[in-house]
């Protein structure tokens, strides 16, 4: 696939799904980026935001089978994976693949399930692959896991383990949207509009979404933009308000974003703006905050806002 | 030893008597003023009429006896020139620049005869003068009336004591920097060190000016190397847009960001795509070379189209806001009456020159000749260079200072120029053309006459043991508007004869230094400022508390105290929204410390609300009581209760500030 297709196609992606969820133009690219570098993402928004939308409407989109699980605190790891069940009539035990057998899943309310239900999903975001009984179970390809989370409540949520988060590719956070885009969602409404009911046309299909991964392989990257990147995380490890910075997965990360990013506008190069976007979406949270930032009340974008602003950007004129 | 040093000095001193009676005996060969055979020659009236003849041919005249005829230095005319021409004097070169009033006088009347094409002259002579007034001093009066009463010990006492705080000062820093390096040090030995790449094009554009970035890629384009060219194209379009106020250049600022700021601001659109573009040019795998030109061009179009910006402020400069019409100090090193010309044009032509800071107690070993002008020297100092000159040394003293007559024996009196100066040889010129108090030296004692100013001896030199005294009449004929004139240049450096060793140049600066730091301040007149300064950090001191010189407590653990955990733990809750769950919980313990402090049980929470009450010595006890118990209540049920989050949280603040109050912050 060249890069202009590459475009094409992202371009038309980005529209099918901007006419679903209005004004969330950026979380939209963000999503697609991480989908299309094979990365898996981590969505956070109060309730009501339409995150769910936003998973429903990517699955028609890309023509890819779709499951969900609701995460709840009695859910249990078999009831994400499957596992094999005894079958009396043949004497011997059957397998039943659990939801994670699917090419897109949504783990909706990831926090609300307790850590060893949460683990479950480590190895199959990883590796891609199962291991149920001692047998390793691959998983179809490709395999993207979106994971949706409020960030508001804390009365019977388990937060996710670092090394959960870690294997997100992204994190984005879903804000309220503008009053005037709020207007056009109740017009829609008015009209007939009902997110249950969604049905979007899908503009590519399952083997198109994996050749479509392979491109932004292709892109080119100058060695002072690696140099770029490995500052950025690097600066996260030695920050003051930052008590655990970013791992090398996290560079990795934000290579195959900009990337993607590149492939996306068409370019077959890196520029430094491609980076510096989603640098925020990738660290933020891979870093773990100083509990005096924390009652300072910094954020981690604070941090992280802090550290772009400081990192000095290749070819500058400064 | 002390035997021996008697007689050599006896010895010494007989030599000494025996040269003397040998002078008065013997008819005095003219003075050897010069290393230069060709002036001494010219010097001597008995000299041949066929030695005569042939100086004849490279003089112009025949000079008076006792005068020494002068050739012009076409060097020293031509260095002035240049350096006159570089721009740093700017009463020279600075069409803005305004002359003070005294300059001004000195200086206009001569503009025919400045040496050098000095444009900016005639401007500054067309323009009004500043006003020179003596600035006010800064510091109290009795600021100075200290320093006085301090004296020699107290300033002694003072400046040790100084000194000493310095030093303890340097000593505690020197510490605190290594035990930080130290700390650095092994962080960052733990520390996983960060891959470091090299960029592709390293280039260097920081701080260059717009221009220069631009000739820079018009440089690299030439030479083939496109892919440097667009750094520096991009670094100009960026200096450009800087200077035209529609960014802020920032080193961790992309094109994006740069892109946005010119949207934002709804200016500069054209330049924003531009910035795109030579970005997209720059990170490009394969820059091509026809395209770069392109990018080029366009950087200059839209610089060109911002310089119609940067026009509209440059007036504001003509209107007097540059800083090229700021007043110059009257006694700057370059100004009308400083002494940078003399000083660069000494330093190239002797071996060493230096300017003289410290006291004149000894003179550096290798001192050919001093020059004193306007200098206001102590008796001591006069005794050493009356040494200096009786071993040989040769001095040139400029104006009248005083203590010369006692040092020397020679009593120059003040009065008039009655005429212009005349030197044979050489045109100069003294800037100072009315009322000019010369020095009437007489022709009682000299040695040889350079220059006369009417009836008066302007410039002329008198044997002093085996050294050399030249006076001058005029101080200024050293400074910069002097060397600016005529053949003065040749004329200063006629003064000092043949090659020097080592120059020391003695003015009104030298020994004018402070002897002690508070002698220091009150000339800096930066006295009232360290007074404020002292005031606030006396009330910095009362108000912490803390006596100076008590014992300090222990550093304070970096672990929080558990109060600020129990409020950074209801704060989360709070933050994330269950400020029920946060008021319960803080409410438990606050609850249990309010208890134990005011000695009340906390189970009991009407006991422990009246405890609190009379512990703040409160007047209306018993409707205080009821609110505190009722707050407590409603406390210990937050969670449980629910209801309105303003009302808990209300509740959560009215309680922290309670726990606050009467358990205090740790």
């Amino acid at each position: 696939m060249q890069i202009e297709d590459y475009k094409r196609i992202h371009d038309g992606l980005l529209t099918k799904i901007s006419g679903v969820l209005l004004g969330q133009e950026e979380v939209t690219l963000n999503v697609l980026a991480a989908l299309l570098s094979g990365g898996h993402i981590l969505i956070e928004g109060v309730p009501g935001l339409g995150k769910t939308l936003l998973v429903r409407a990517l699955s028609q989109v890309l023509g890819c089978q779709f499951r969900r699980i609701q995460f709840t605190p009695d859910l249990m790891p078999s009831d994400v994976t499957g596992g094999n069940v005894w079958n009396a009539q043949q004497g011997s035990f059957d397998f039943h693949p659990g939801p994670v057998f699917s090419e897109l899943l949504l783990a909706d309310e990831i926090n609300r399930a307790p850590a060893k239900t949460q683990s479950a999903l480590l190895e199959a975001m990883q590796e891609r692959s199962v291991t149920i009984d001692g047998k390793t179970r691959p998983l179809p390809r490709p395999f993207l896991v979106l994971a949706t989370q409020n960030p508001i409540e804390s009365q019977g949520t388990y937060p996710l383990p670092e090394a959960q988060l870690d294997r997100f590719l992204l994190k984005v956070n879903v804000s309220y949207p503008a009053l005037d885009v709020e207007k056009q969602l109740l017009a829609a409404c008015a009209a007939g509009f009902d997110s249950e009911r969604l049905q979007v046309d899908a503009v590519i299909d399952r083997a198109t979404l994996v050749e479509m991964q392979a491109v932004p392989e292709t892109v080119e990257v100058s060695p002072s933009l690696i140099d770029y990147i490995a500052r950025i995380v690097a600066a996260t490890r030695s920050h003051r308000a930052i008590e655990v910075g970013a791992s090398p997965r996290a560079s990795i990360g934000l290579l195959r974003t900009a990337r993607a990013a590149a492939a996306a506008d068409g370019r077959n190069f890196v520029v430094p703006d491609d980076v510096k976007g989603f640098a925020r979406a990738i660290l933020r949270h891979r870093v773990v905050l100083h509990p005096d930032s924390g009652i300072e009340g910094l954020t981690a974008d604070d941090v992280i806002g802090s550290i772009l602003a400081e990192t000095s950007v290749p070819g500058a004129a400064a | 030893m002390k035997r021996l040093g008697r007689a050599l000095s006896r010895v010494w001193a007989l030599c000494l008597l025996c040269a003397s009676a040998a002078n008065a005996d013997v008819a005095q060969p003219p003075p050897q003023l010069f290393e230069d055979q060709s002036l001494t020659a010219q010097s001597d009236p008995n000299q041949s009429s066929s030695d005569q003849s042939t100086a004849d041919q490279s003089m112009p005249e025949q000079p008076t006896p006792g005068r020494i005829l002068l050739s012009p230095d076409e060097g020293a005319r031509g260095d002035i020139a240049t350096r006159l021409a570089s721009g740093r004097f700017r009463f020279c070169s600075e069409e803005s620049y305004r002359l003070w009033e005294v300059d001004k006088d000195r200086l206009c009347p001569h503009l025919g005869k400045v040496a050098a094409d000095c444009p900016g002259l005639v401007a500054a002579c067309a323009r009004p003068a500043w006003d020179e007034a003596t600035p006010e001093p800064s510091s109290p009066g009795w600021f100075f009336e200290l320093t006085k009463f301090l004296g020699n010990y107290g300033g002694q006492l003072l400046r040790a004591l100084f000194w000493l705080a310095v030093a303890l000062g340097a000593i505690f820093l020197l510490r605190g920097v290594l035990t930080t390096l130290r700390r650095d040090g092994s962080s960052e030995a733990g520390a996983a060190t960060a891959p470091t790449l090299m960029p592709t094009v390293d280039v260097e554009t920081a701080g260059q000016p717009t221009e220069v970035l631009l000739a820079r890629a018009a440089e690299y384009l030439e030479s083939g190397d496109p892919r440097r060219a667009l750094h520096f194209a991009y670094a100009a379009l960026l200096s450009g847009l800087d200077h035209a106020g529609l960014v802020r250049v920032h080193r961790a600022l992309t094109s994006g960001d740069y892109r946005r700021s010119l949207a934002r601001s709804g200016r500069g659109q054209a330049a924003g795509t531009l910035l795109w573009d030579l970005d997209l040019a720059r990170f490009r795998h394969v820059v091509d070379s026809t395209g770069a030109h392109g990018l080029t061009s366009r950087v200059r179009e839209v610089l060109a189209a911002l310089g119609a910006v940067l026009l509209f402020l440059a007036p504001s400069g003509l209107l007097g806001c540059s800083p090229g019409s700021d007043a110059e100090g009257p006694m700057a090193p370059t100004a009308p009456r400083g002494y940078a010309l003399f000083e660069e044009l000494a330093s190239t032509r002797f071996m060493s020159f230096t300017r003289r800071l410290r006291r004149v107690t000894e003179l550096p070993e290798g001192t050919s000749s001093v020059l004193v002008v306007d200098a206001h020297l102590r008796k001591l100092e006069w005794e050493t260079l009356s040494r200096f000159v009786t071993q040989g040394g040769r001095l040139v003293v400029a104006g009248s200072p005083d203590g010369l007559a006692d040092a020397f024996g020679l009593g120059p009196e003040p009065s008039d120029c009655t005429g212009p100066i005349e030197v044979s040889g050489i045109d100069v010129v003294t800037p100072d053309t009315t009322g000019v108090s010369l020095v009437a030296l007489g022709a009682d004692d000299s040695e040889g006459v350079l220059a006369t100013c009417g009836a008066s001896d302007f410039a002329r030199f008198h044997r002093h043991g085996a050294g050399r005294v030249t006076l001058i009449g005029d101080a200024s004929i050293f400074d910069n508007t002097s060397l600016a004139l005529g053949d003065n240049a040749s004329f200063v450096l006629h003064l000092f004869g043949g090659p020097q060793r080592h120059v020391e140049f003695i003015g009104p600066w030298t020994g004018t230094g402070a002897f002690h730091p508070m002698e220091s301040i009150a000339r800096s007149t930066t006295g009232p400022w360290l007074l404020h300064l002292l005031g606030m950090l006396a009330l910095l001191a009362w108000s912490r508390g803390r006596r100076f010189g008590a014992p300090r407590p222990p550093a304070p653990s970096k672990r929080r105290s558990w109060i600020e955990h129990a409020q950074a733990l209801a704060s989360h809750y709070e933050r994330q929204g269950d400020t029920g769950a946060a008021l319960s919980r803080y409410a438990s313990w606050a609850l249990s410390l309010l208890g134990k402090r005011s000695g009340s049980s906390n189970r009991d929470l009407r006991a422990l609300a009246e405890a609190l009450v009379s512990k703040q010595g409160v007047k209306n006890r018993a409707d205080e009581a009821a609110e505190v118990h009722h707050l407590l209540l409603r406390a210990r049920a937050g969670a449980e209760l629910g209801g309105d989050k303003a009302k808990l949280l209300r509740g959560y603040r009215v309680l922290r500030t309670m726990v606050s109050d009467v358990a205090g912050r740790r």
